[in-house]
């Protein structure tokens, strides 16, 4: 269904606002809260309810399997590198899950493209992306067959 | 309604959307025009924009060419047979050749894959899907665009 917010965990901090990627939570300007102002636009991505520090943010189950009693809490943990779930069925069964977001601290095995070689003209006109063939883990260039080879279908 | 002003850039490269593939096409772009002016508009956060933004949980197509899972060809193959012949074998075959170094290179970077621990291949669910712990896969991704690239001056992330 989609996000609401609890008013008094929420202390406005826009968290929210910034990472929602369909615009739609925003702070009231009157109660200087956030809320869903679109819900039937929410995708239920969650992003929101991981990115508020105060934990306000919750996402209200659809009514005919989740009619009520039940809920969906979340914590994601960047330095640790994990995501932890935290369900709780109408009958009372809790379910916990953590599952891990990453297997390198944070940022530290991406290459910095600035640092490294240029690229040289000849590898410019090739057919290659960066790191191949060498990262495709094969013997041997990149695959390649001729143009005329493919089927003439309604494109062309 | 808030005031829009507009801003005008000149730029080389126009990068319209960082999504997945918008923020891996940044990437791929400074790398091959180190000194080209690259810009990538995006209406949200790149962080979560898009539709990894809830994060996912099996990359939908790995060939496995080093172990000799599938090649180029049987992709066209399928998606031929799949799609009723509706399809741009070309565009198909490009994405094919070029998705195991990609999809090696999340690795490297920390992407979560589920490995069979006897032979070290990425585990399947279906001919075609590999699985994966993908909650963070935007944010390792959208980390890329932002420190392969944006360190340098002449790359803009617009954010709302
Ligand atoms: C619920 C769900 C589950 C999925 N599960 C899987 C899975 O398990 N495995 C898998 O491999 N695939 C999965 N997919 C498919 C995969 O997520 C998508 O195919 C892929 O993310 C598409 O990437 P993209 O960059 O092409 O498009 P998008 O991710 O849609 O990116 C488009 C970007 O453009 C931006 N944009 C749009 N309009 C404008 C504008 N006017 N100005 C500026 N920016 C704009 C948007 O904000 C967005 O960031 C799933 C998709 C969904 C929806
Ligand atoms: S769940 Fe996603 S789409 Fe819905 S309000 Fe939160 S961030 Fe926005
Ligand atoms: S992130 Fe949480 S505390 Fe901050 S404005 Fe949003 S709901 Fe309120």
């Amino acid at each position: 269904m989609s996000t609401f917010v609890y008013m008094t965990r929420c202390d406005g901090c826009g968290h929210c606002v910034d990472i929602c990627p369909s615009d739609i939570m925003h702070i009231d300007e009157n109660i200087r809260r956030a809320k869903n102002i679109e819900p039937n636009f929410c995708w239920e991505c969650y992003s929101c309810v991981k990115a508020c520090p105060n934990h306000a943010i919750d996402v209200r189950g659809y009514a005919d399997f989740a009619p009520m009693g039940h809920s969906v809490r979340v914590r994601r943990e960047e330095e640790k590198g994990t995501i932890s779930w935290k369900i709780k069925f109408r009958n009372g069964t809790t379910k916990d899950f953590v599952s891990p977001i990453t297997t390198k601290p944070w940022g530290k095995f991406i290459p910095k493209l600035a640092d490294g070689d240029k690229p040289n003209q000849g590898e410019i006109n090739s057919q290659r992306l960066y790191t191949e063939p060498e990262g495709l883990n094969i013997d041997g260039e990149l695959p390649v067959v001729p143009k005329d080879s493919f089927k003439k279908g309604v494109y062309y | 309604m808030a005031k829009h002003k507009t801003h005008y850039e000149d730029c080389d490269v126009l990068v319209v959307g960082g999504g997945m593939a918008g923020t891996g096409a940044t990437f791929e772009a400074r790398h091959w025009g180190r000194d080209m002016k690259i810009i990538c508009v995006e209406k949200a956060n790149i962080d979560r924009s898009g539709a990894v933004a809830q994060g996912l949980y099996a990359i939908n197509c790995y060939m496995g060419m080093q172990w000799g899972e599938n090649q180029p060809e049987d992709h066209v193959r399928y998606a031929r047979n799949d799609l009723m012949g509706m399809v741009r074998e070309d565009l198909g075959y490009d994405m094919a050749r070029h998705v195991d170094s990609t999809v090696h290179m999340f690795d490297e970077w920390g992407l979560p894959m589920m490995k069979n621990e006897e032979t070290g291949r990425y585990l399947r669910e279906g001919k075609w899907q590999i699985m994966i712990h993908g909650e963070s896969y935007k944010p390792i991704v959208a980390e890329a665009a932002k420190t392969g690239v944006l360190d340098r001056s002449n790359l803009l992330l617009m954010k709302k």
